[in-house]
């Protein structure tokens, strides 16, 4: 008798526990939605519709640490969260909120032309004049509808296919996959599942031609329609710096490194001609190839570059030999990385290509290395 | 019966030791951080321990982030592994129950006087704190002369002296919740054993290893479910506009986590043989 | 009306029968004394009576309802002091039989600490000062926790060791306060391994042996005289030649006679002039029958 109600109690006790974990983990499945992909596609791409956000982004790139480049490495290899307000495509907020415990923020506003950078760890509003013609990747890039509008602006002739809903945000999600042709790049496919009315992408999930997925960015709570004019002021609290940064700063970082410019082709891909306005060219950086089979050479001064290679050695990438100095690559699936470091500067290659790619064109840059 | 407890409780002297002990570790270091003015790098040392030596008015929150992952659970895992099987091992155990106290009511009122010391030390914290960092760090630089300011939110707003009232007995009311649930997962522990030390290094245990598997890339699946996962999403209540998703999620793992632990208590507890 | 009854109650833990098939019936009014050598089950019986031990199988019933469903009902009336007394030991023993005393349902609180300097007084108590317990003797304790059993005025004491770490003037009072409160109708066990004390005290008996009661009876039965008669004299052997055969154990002057009556043969052995120094009918002692019935405790280990 007094066994069998004990065994009822923990039978109780079970149910309970079940019922909690059921009610978090269960996922309602999504209807079934009957879309045309590239019209919605077209949609996607077309439109920024104004919403507020959370979002969580994870990147599992496996990419080794890159001197001065933490905050994209740390981007790609660990879970982002982003919070959004969208008002329009040059009237935005996006807060990165960060920190090892989460107690920082570093929100940027993006209003017409101006951009503020408001840093809680820095304490300061920085205001940023101008915009540079090629930028490092930041957190507001991983939201879901950014990162979808970038990737099938890279592949627009690339075929789309439906692919099943998915229930996100609690809200039915209409899917469709990019499957990049151009046999150079590394991204195998990319998911996106948007909002059938508003054309709102709220998941997006990129993967290498074969292995798991590598990158996910999901909203995981949206309402639509614009934020409160409120939260898109930045505002100088009391106590804190505020200073005015021009982006032309970092090509004048550029220039004193005095890199030679860059190629006019390399690994037989040709060098893209940036925007530029005047005062914020970048000297020495290049862009290369098409679409989503892309690199971007970056001069560096020579301790981040001896730094990198390190990195990319310890990190399980292949030594390159080259006649002077000493050169490193690092292949993830996704993306691949080539570093070389000569007498007094250093050169990094970064991409969406194959490894080997990268290698061919750090072979063929102008090995200048010690003045002979 | 929950009266007899609180008022067992507020009468050792061990309990008053945790809670002095708790408000003496922040209070040490902010000595610290106002003799040598050395604020760690953000994102270092403790949440928000690099902005406090601008704004006294932030040490609450650098407090309770300070005592939050390691000595907070300890008091809590002593006190609640002590609340069943304390009583056994002196022996009370068997006389409350022949008094006769139900067994389902013992419990309740155990639950309650834990859900009390954790309550108090953290308004104990918050309040000490409140006044050693005001005393040796004073207000922010937007303070009326002689008064509160408002204090700078991690989005850059500033939040005025009700706000921070507001938030700061958001975070209090979290972090109570959330060491109320160790304090259940330290009740059913205390059931299982005579033995009060076991239990307490039982909760122990179970708070490192949810420690050790939250950075796991292979834990991931279970990350959602264990309980220190949540444990910071109060910093999210000092943002501006507050971001709740996660402390709503922590408040709901934590209510399971008290649900779960409190009934596993009442089934080994109801029919359990007390033989201490 | 029958205060304690258990049918077929059998505990085990594990694959230790610690009670086995106990029936025991304990009448109203009576001073009923548990006896039984170390780990014959004693305590676990009286914790399955109290609730505290959940039976394996078989039923208690205590006071007329059914144990442990109707505890809350039963409880209160009875007034328990389990193996020692426990108290908590950084509050004094006033606070202690307070506190013990809100814990639990029934009993106006404005009444609690009239009730609290009875049961201290009649423990002899009364005056104990504001030192927590653990600053108290055994006896105090010991006491203290025969205090607690009293609070509520209990129609039941279930009392084990109930003297333990009493001087002989304290087992004394004990004595006097059980005896008060039996004659007030209170029903009284106890169990003890002090088997004069049960024999001063109680007025009926049950014996257990590794787990199994073995003798329930009235002790003015079990002490009935054996039907010898024990004999002191300075000259045995005329004794052996006078009763030849009815002497069943000689011991220097002392004899141990076979005689239905002590006084008849008082008189024989008068009238056949011989000096009777001393002459009393032979009864069993309780420790003789305890010892015939029980084997070996369980803390004596044998090869």
């Amino acid at each position: 008798m007094a066994g069998q109600r004990f065994s009822r109690r923990w039978l109780l006790v079970a149910a309970g526990a079940a019922a909690i974990v059921g009610v978090s983990a269960v996922q309602l499945p999504a209807a079934a939605l009957d879309v045309d992909a590239e019209a919605l596609r077209r949609c996607i791409r077309a439109e920024v519709p104004p919403y507020v956000g959370y979002a969580e982004a994870s990147g599992r790139l496996g990419l080794p640490e890159i001197p001065q480049l933490e905050s994209v490495t740390t981007l790609l290899t660990t879970t982002t969260r982003i919070r959004s307000y969208v008002a329009g495509a040059d009237r935005w907020r996006a807060d990165q909120l960060t920190g090892a415990l989460g107690d920082s923020e570093r929100d940027t506003y993006h209003l017409g032309a101006a951009e503020y950078v408001w840093d809680f760890g820095g304490n300061q509003l920085t205001r940023v004049l101008g915009q540079a013609p090629l930028r490092l990747p930041r957190a507001g890039d991983l939201l879901p509808p950014d990162l979808a509008r970038r990737m099938l602006g890279l592949a627009p002739g690339d075929p789309v296919t439906a692919i099943p809903a998915r229930r996100i945000a609690g809200r039915d999600a209409a899917g469709i996959r990019l499957v990049p042709t151009d046999p150079d790049t590394t991204v195998g496919r990319v998911d996106i599942w948007a909002d059938p009315t508003t054309a709102l992408p709220l998941r997006v999930e990129i993967a290498a031609r074969t292995g798991p997925t590598l990158l996910v960015s999901e909203l995981l709570e949206v309402t639509d329609g614009p934020p409160d004019p409120a939260v898109l002021r930045p505002v100088v609290p009391p106590g804190a710096g505020a200073v005015t940064a021009s982006a032309a700063d970092l090509s004048g970082a550029l220039r004193d490194l005095r890199a030679p410019p860059a190629p006019a082709r390399l690994a037989g891909r040709a060098r893209l001609t940036l925007p530029s306005t005047p005062g914020s060219d970048l000297p020495g950086v290049g862009v290369y190839g098409t679409g989503l089979a892309g690199f971007v050479l970056i001069p560096t001064g020579r301790d981040v570059a001896d730094r990198a290679v390190d990195g990319a050695t310890a990190a399980g990438g292949t030594a390159i030999p080259v006649p002077f100095g000493r050169a490193a690559r690092i292949g993830t699936p996704l993306l691949s990385v080539a570093v070389r470091s000569t007498g007094r500067r250093g050169s990094l290659l970064i991409g969406t290509v194959a490894a080997d790619v990268l290698q061919q064109a750090l072979l063929e840059l102008p090995a200048r290395g010690r003045p002979s | 019966m929950i009266g007899v407890e609180l008022r067992l409780m507020l009468r050792r002297r061990r309990v008053w030791l945790c809670w002095v002990l708790l408000c003496a570790i922040p209070a040490l270091v902010a000595v610290l951080l106002a003799v040598t003015n050395l604020a760690p790098a953000p994102g270092q040392g403790g949440a928000f321990l690099s902005a406090v030596t601008s704004d006294g008015q932030l040490f609450p929150a650098a407090a309770l982030a300070l005592v939050l992952p390691v000595f907070l659970p300890i008091t809590v895992a002593l006190v609640s592994g002590d609340a069943v099987a304390g009583e056994a091992s002196t022996g009370m155990l068997r006389y409350l129950l022949v008094r006769p106290v139900g067994r389902l009511r013992l419990l309740t009122a155990k639950l309650v006087s834990v859900g009390a010391f954790v309550l108090l030390a953290v308004v104990f914290v918050t309040i000490t704190s409140y006044i050693v960092g005001v005393l040796l760090f004073g207000f922010g630089a937007d303070a009326a002369v002689g008064g509160a300011g408002g204090i700078t939110s991690l989005s850059g707003v500033v939040l005025t002296p009700l706000q921070l009232a507001g938030r700061t007995a958001a975070t209090v009311g979290y972090l109570a919740l959330c060491m109320l649930a160790i304090g259940a997962i330290g009740l059913f522990f205390s059931t299982l054993t005579d033995s009060p030390l076991a239990a307490a290094l039982g909760v122990l245990a179970f708070v490192v290893v949810s420690a050790i598997l939250l950075p796991l890339d292979a834990a991931a699946g279970i990350r959602f479910y264990l309980p220190t996962t949540h444990w910071l999403a109060w910093i999210d209540l000092f943002r501006d506009p507050i971001l709740w998703r996660a402390v709503r999620e922590g408040v709901f793992v934590q209510l399971g986590y008290i649900v779960v632990a409190f009934g596993a208590a009442w089934a080994n507890f109801a029919t359990k043989d007390v033989t201490s | 009306m029958t205060v304690i009854r258990t049918a077929s109650l059998t505990k085990r833990f594990g694959r230790v029968t610690a009670v086995n098939g106990v029936d025991l019936t304990v009448p109203a009014g009576v001073r009923f004394g548990l006896l039984g050598p170390n780990g014959s089950g004693k305590t676990t019986l009286v914790r399955m009576l109290l609730g505290l031990v959940h039976p394996t199988s078989g039923s208690v019933e205590l006071l007329g309802r059914a144990m442990p469903r109707h505890a809350a009902d039963v409880l209160p009336r009875v007034g328990a002091l389990v193996e020692n007394p426990a108290a908590w030991p950084h509050l004094s023993g006033r606070a202690n039989l307070r506190l013990l005393d809100a814990a639990g349902r029934g009993g106006r609180g404005r009444d609690r600490k009239a009730r609290v300097e009875d049961v201290l007084a009649r423990v002899g108590l009364a005056g104990v000062d504001r030192r927590p317990v653990k600053a108290y003797s055994l006896g105090m304790r010991q006491r203290l926790g025969i205090a607690a059993a009293l609070l509520r005025g209990p129609e039941l004491l279930l009392l084990d060791e109930p003297t333990n770490g009493l001087d002989p003037r304290g087992i004394g009072e004990m004595r006097e306060l059980l005896l008060g409160l039996s004659a007030s109708g209170v029903t009284v066990v106890l169990s003890s391994h002090l088997l004069s004390e049960v024999e001063a005290l109680c007025t009926r008996v049950g014996v257990m042996d590794a787990g199994r009661l073995v003798l329930t009876e009235d002790l003015d039965v079990l002490r009935s005289p054996t039907g010898h008669v024990r004999v002191r004299t300075p000259d045995p052997g005329s004794v052996v030649g006078l009763l030849n055969g009815q002497v069943v154990h000689r011991d220097g002057d002392a004899l141990l006679v076979r005689a239905p009556d002590a006084g008849v043969l008082n008189a024989q052995l008068v009238a056949a002039g011989i000096t009777v120094t001393e002459l009393s009918a032979e009864r069993r002692s309780l420790e003789q029958v305890v010892l015939e019935l029980t084997g070996a405790g369980s803390d004596r280990v044998d090869p």
